[in-house]
């Protein structure tokens, strides 16, 4: 609108928004609501930030004492003076280059702890129930209220293992090889395990296994009053495990039965999964190999 | 033994003494050997013009990219607060306060000045008139855009998402909860508040001196003042200070947010005034322009540090590196505010309206009286 003229004037920026209202209608009205403007924008940016750093001084305190916050609004003052005094504009942007520096270092790590905050806050409210949870009916309530407040030891949940475990698979090895379908059992020990397999020649073998895992709990737990006493944060569970890697869970909660039918629902997916025509070049038998 | 009496203060010792140490150690410095300080700045800020401008390059760009991407993935649908937590304000008093806290000194004084300087800067001269009226749009753009309001913006978040959701003091050292745990209380917090704390007090004496200089001369221009030197700006500061401190003390919330309110009107008519005024059709027209122009070289100009371009590049510290600093500097202010609105927002809804909204204004803004200048 100037036509370039005012770029002739770019040498002294502080006038230029004057000499630019000059071109319009209403020049000193414009002018003066302009300077009215900046005025009551000082006011409450020097107000507001007031507050703000007397708010970080006090580590956020309620009430604090008028002449702080005086203080600070005369710091800035003086400040603002002294440097115009010694470098003019550019001195001010100078400190301000300066100290911005270390703090947008720390304004990184502010990103670093949202991404770890944000991921547990996600999976705090994402979390679903217990796998073991589903076939509950309401009876063995008491069982399973017993089970659940028990952390155990390494030994106990071998004893699981070897127990409730190993029946529930040589009961489920019979009745498979009444329906005519061979399974084995094997057990190993670092860590104490036990699975049943069904092998085949050209998909992936079928496996299904329990193994005894360490899990760390939090040092809540070991303070609360109102839990039964654990020693140690170190605690074991048993944990399913399957052929294909997927992630298993805990299954210390399963009765006999209720952990045969476990195996049997990944059973049918298996079955599922191998009975559709697509999935043919995902689960050929070169897959058995890494499991020796 | 005499006993002096104990000052009744709520000052944090560990935060402001070493603050105090800094800035008055500036102001000393300042007030005795002035040129000294002066040359001595201008050395300490080209060391970190040549050598160290890529930090400000890079955290900037990460700042945008994460918020961006946020606001995108399954993290923005939590709440800054409670699950079932409505929000504090309605949509269109947040998205009004959002609008206010994008206007601020800087808008007066570089919406003119900004564009023209970059208009006629000698080392564009090579290229056409129109092509550096649109440089000169992009580049105001660029700086008072997204980039600008992504550095308020993760101060915003990150204040808003740990004081609401995890009920911890709305303070700056809180967002580091997850990292330190209950350390934040102790020497680690204390030490960022110390670095927020100058920055803070920098960024803000910075703006104050853009003020005051702007103020000293519109006050020539209008004849109440004979002239623009410092004697004057002295006068301006303490007058305009007394002011405010007088407001601050007597706590008359009201009265500033009155005050605040009639000034979001004056501003909002002296646009409309420039735009009718103005060349009405062009403006609109140079705006869209200028937002497609913004859209297209946004990365562009995200990551440019000029370096195949040396004559170009002190234009590029000067510029672009100092307003990262700038923003930076005040990100714990504009933050503060942000996060006070935004109590049970969504994440989502935070990032976009803080991103969107201001950036748009200043767009308005810019343009407005940009290309009118031009």
């Amino acid at each position: 609108m100037a036509d370039g003229a005012l770029s002739r004037l770019s040498g002294s920026p502080d006038a230029l928004l004057f000499r630019f209202l000059e071109y319009f209608p209403l020049t000193e009205i414009a002018s003066f609501s302009s300077i009215a403007i900046i005025i009551i924008f000082f006011i409450t940016s020097a107000d507001s930030g007031m507050f703000v750093m007397n708010n970080i001084a006090t580590k956020n305190a309620r009430i604090s004492p008028k002449w702080q916050t005086i203080g600070w609004g005369i710091l800035l003052a003086v400040l603002a003076l002294l440097l115009l005094n010694a470098g003019g504009l550019t001195a001010l942007q100078s400190m301000t280059l300066i100290t911005a520096l270390p703090f947008s270092v720390i304004r990184l790590l502010f990103i670093v702890s949202l991404v770890k905050a944000l991921s547990i806050d996600i999976s705090y409210y994402e979390r679903d129930f217990s796998a073991t949870t589903i076939p509950w009916s309401g009876e063995f309530w008491k069982e399973r209220l017993k089970q659940i407040i028990s952390f155990h030891d390494r030994k106990s949940v071998n004893n699981f293992i070897d127990t409730t475990v190993k029946d529930a698979f040589t009961e489920l090895k019979e009745e498979f090889l009444r329906n005519g379908i061979e399974a084995d059992i094997h057990s190993y020990g670092k860590p104490h395990r036990i699975e049943v397999e069904i092998k085949y020649d050209k998909v992936n073998n079928f496996l299904y296994g329990v193994r005894n895992e360490l899990r760390i709990v939090s040092d809540y737990l070991l303070r609360e009053d109102n839990l039964p006493n654990i020693e140690d944060n170190r605690t074991f569970y048993p944990k399913s495990y399957f052929g294909d890697d997927r992630e298993g869970y805990d299954v210390q909660l399963f009765t006999k039965n209720e952990l045969i039918s476990d195996v049997l629902k990944h059973y049918e997916r298996f079955i599922e999964i191998i009975s559709e025509e697509r999935n043919e070049m995902f689960i050929s038998s070169n897959a058995n190999q890494r499991l020796k | 033994m005499i006993k002096l009496p104990k000052i009744r203060n709520t000052l944090s010792k560990a935060v402001v003494l070493p603050s105090l140490i800094f800035i008055v150690g500036i102001c000393l410095l300042a007030a005795v050997y002035p040129t000294f300080t002066e040359s001595l700045l201008n050395s300490v800020k080209n060391f970190i013009f040549v050598n160290l401008n890529w930090i400000y390059v890079w955290s900037v760009t990460i700042f945008v990219l994460f918020l961006v991407y946020l606001m995108f993935s399954k993290y923005g649908n939590i709440r800054l607060g409670r699950n079932n937590s409505k929000p504090q304000y309605s949509f269109f008093s947040w998205i009004s306060m959002l609008f206010a806290a994008g206007m601020g000194i800087g808008l007066m004084y570089f919406s003119v000045a900004e564009p023209m300087q970059h208009y006629s800067d000698a080392i564009f001269s090579g290229n056409t008139a129109v092509q550096r009226a649109k440089d000169a749009q992009l580049y105001t753009f660029f700086h008072w855009g997204i980039h600008a309001w992504a550095i308020y913006g993760i101060v915003g978040l990150s204040l808003a998402y740990f004081s609401y959701r995890y009920r911890l003091p709305l303070s700056l050292r809180s967002c580091f909860y997850p990292l330190l745990k209950d350390r934040i209380k102790g020497r680690w917090g204390n030490t960022i508040d110390v670095f927020a704390l100058c920055s803070t007090f920098f960024g803000i004496t910075t703006t104050l001196g853009f003020g005051v200089v702007q103020i000293n001369s519109g006050l020539e221009t209008l004849n109440v003042l004979p002239g623009s030197n410092f004697l004057y700006q002295v006068l301006i500061v303490g007058v305009l200070v007394s002011l405010s401190v007088l407001s601050a003390v007597s706590g008359v919330d009201k009265g500033i947010r009155i005050l605040s309110n009639i000034n979001i009107i004056t501003v909002m008519l002296l646009l409309l005034f420039v735009l009718l005024f103005g060349p009405t059709v062009y403006l609109i027209g140079s705006f869209t322009e200028g937002i497609g122009n913004y859209i297209n070289n946004f990365f562009n100009l995200t990551f440019n540090t000029h370096v195949y371009e040396a004559d170009t590049q002190p234009w590029f510290y000067d510029w672009t590196i100092l307003y990262w600093a700038w923003w930076i500097s005040w990100s714990p202010y504009v933050g503060l505010f942000i996060a006070r609105i935004s109590k049970g927002r969504t994440i989502r809804e935070f990032i976009a309206a803080v991103l969107i909204i201001p950036t748009l204004f200043n767009f308005i803004w810019m343009s407005v009286f940009g290309n009118s200048a031009i």
